[in-house]
């Protein structure tokens, strides 16, 4: 069935299409806003992503990777609003934190830090561990998606996580910093 | 290792509180207005793609290419001497040496004569490229400096730096009007076509009024002579500081020949 539409999207139908971006939209910007934390660059990036889909999709080899390509698009959109705004981890402005009464994560604190050390990804990173952690491809997964080599993306996870691990190391060390200070 | 999942999943778990819980309608709706009022890229793919036929057809046409691979392979063999080596024809080959040092000449002298006589420059001229739909026709400064002052000389010479016959043989040519120099860089296209690349910029002689910015580079293709050379003026114009001497040694070689050639001409 969705292979249907695709094909039917590829010869130009427009409804086809439609649905088949309704479908995959709010997964689109989800990710979009994760790698880029502002919704406003989130939201151009995924109409930048689906109008080239939609330009683009006569050239898709495959009907059955429409929505690794897809994310591929995406994450290229993310790219280059990043690209535009030069500065990327200083343009955007953070999500609002919110405490959840389910919180198994830790501390409010622990959150902040993990802002802060993906907020100082580059963005390429920022979007395998988006990729990775919440849309749960493996990094053979995302590697084929984005076109690079797998032992890039495995590369570009780790130093990510261990970017963020750091950050919140960081702020676990400056507590007891300060108490030995006091002491 | 169980660290290492649990800060796995402190980053899933911080992703998925953070995540947004939907894509605005709004943002639906102008990016559908725009899918609909743009069109798809068709390439040699969608094409075909878009072309109802039998499953077998493409398989046959695959067939016909292996086919005439097969015939193209026994032919060139064939031609191939009784001692195993291959003959080549020499059109096949790409020439190894630079065009003419003679046809160059007389092409750009003809050129730049026509245009400090005033007329007759278009018969060298045709445009060519996608780069030119923009731009105008017919080229500008053709004739005359952009404040209509008339060229009363020019000359050309080629430009060090470019390696035959890896890229392209460059020519400056200078066009003189009073104080005013129109310069225009041209490249011999190394397929042994004459199609020039053009792009011009001018300024006045003394760099005072120095008019900056280079205009908007065009192609221009400039053609074999196609009117009777009687026709023309001749005037002599051209002062070729350096000659095209053969490459059989190198790119290299021939740099330093033309660098040597450069600095004895002064």
């Amino acid at each position: 069935m969705r292979r249907d539409l695709v094909e039917a999207a590829r010869r130009g139908d427009h409804e086809a299409f439609e649905v088949l971006a309704t479908s995959a939209g709010d997964r689109l910007y989800a990710a979009a806003r994760l790698i880029l934390r502002s919704a406003d660059l989130a939201e151009d990036a995924v109409q930048e992503a689906l109008v080239r889909a939609w330009q683009q999709l006569p050239s898709l080899r495959d009907p059955d990777r429409f929505d690794a390509w897809l994310y591929r698009l995406v994450v290229n959109a993310c790219a280059d609003q990043g690209r535009q705004l030069r500065r990327w981890s200083i343009q955007v402005r953070p999500l609002p934190l919110e405490a959840s009464t389910s919180d198994d994560t830790g501390a409010v604190a622990d959150r902040e830090q993990l802002e802060r050390g993906f907020e100082r990804l580059r963005p390429e990173q920022r979007a395998v561990v988006v990729l990775h952690y919440y849309s749960g491809f493996s990094a053979a997964e995302i590697a084929r998606m984005l076109g690079i080599p797998e032992g890039t993306a495995r590369s570009r996870l780790h130093y990510a996580t261990e970017a963020m691990r750091a950050a919140l190391q960081a702020d676990a060390r400056q507590p007891s910093a300060a108490q030995n200070r006091t002491a | 290792m169980a660290s290492n999942r649990k800060f796995d999943e402190t980053i899933s778990t911080w992703l998925e509180d953070t995540a947004p819980t939907g894509l605005p309608q709004r943002v639906l709706a102008a990016t559908f207005e725009r899918t609909r009022s743009s069109r798809q890229q068709l390439g040699w793919r969608g094409v075909l793609g878009r072309l109802q036929m039998p499953r077998f057809i493409p398989a046959l046409g695959g067939a016909a290419v292996v086919v005439m691979a097969a015939v193209l392979a026994l032919n060139f063999m064939s031609v191939s001497g009784p001692g195993g080596t291959t003959t080549t024809s020499p059109s096949a080959a790409r020439p190894a040496t630079p065009p003419a040092e003679a046809q160059v000449t007389e092409l750009l002298n003809s050129f730049l004569a026509a245009r400090v006589a005033g007329e007759g420059a278009e018969e060298y001229l045709s445009i060519s490229g996608d780069s030119v739909s923009h731009c105008c026709n017919p080229p500008p400064l053709l004739y005359a400096t952009t404040s209509g002052a008339p060229y009363d000389r020019a000359e050309f010479e080629p430009v060090l730096g470019i390696e035959w016959p890896y890229g392209y043989t460059a020519f400056k040519v200078r066009l003189f009007a009073g104080d005013t120099v129109v310069e225009q860089l041209f490249f011999w296209a190394a397929d042994n076509h004459l199609e020039l690349v053009q792009r011009v910029r001018f300024w006045n002689r003394d760099r005072a009024n120095h008019r900056g910015r280079p205009a908007r580079g065009h192609a221009l293709q400039l053609l074999r002579r196609r009117s009777d050379p009687a026709r023309r003026p001749s005037v002599g114009l051209s002062r070729l500081r350096e000659t095209f001497p053969p490459d059989p040694g190198g790119s290299r070689r021939a740099a330093d020949d033309r660098r040597r050639a450069a600095r004895r001409l002064g």
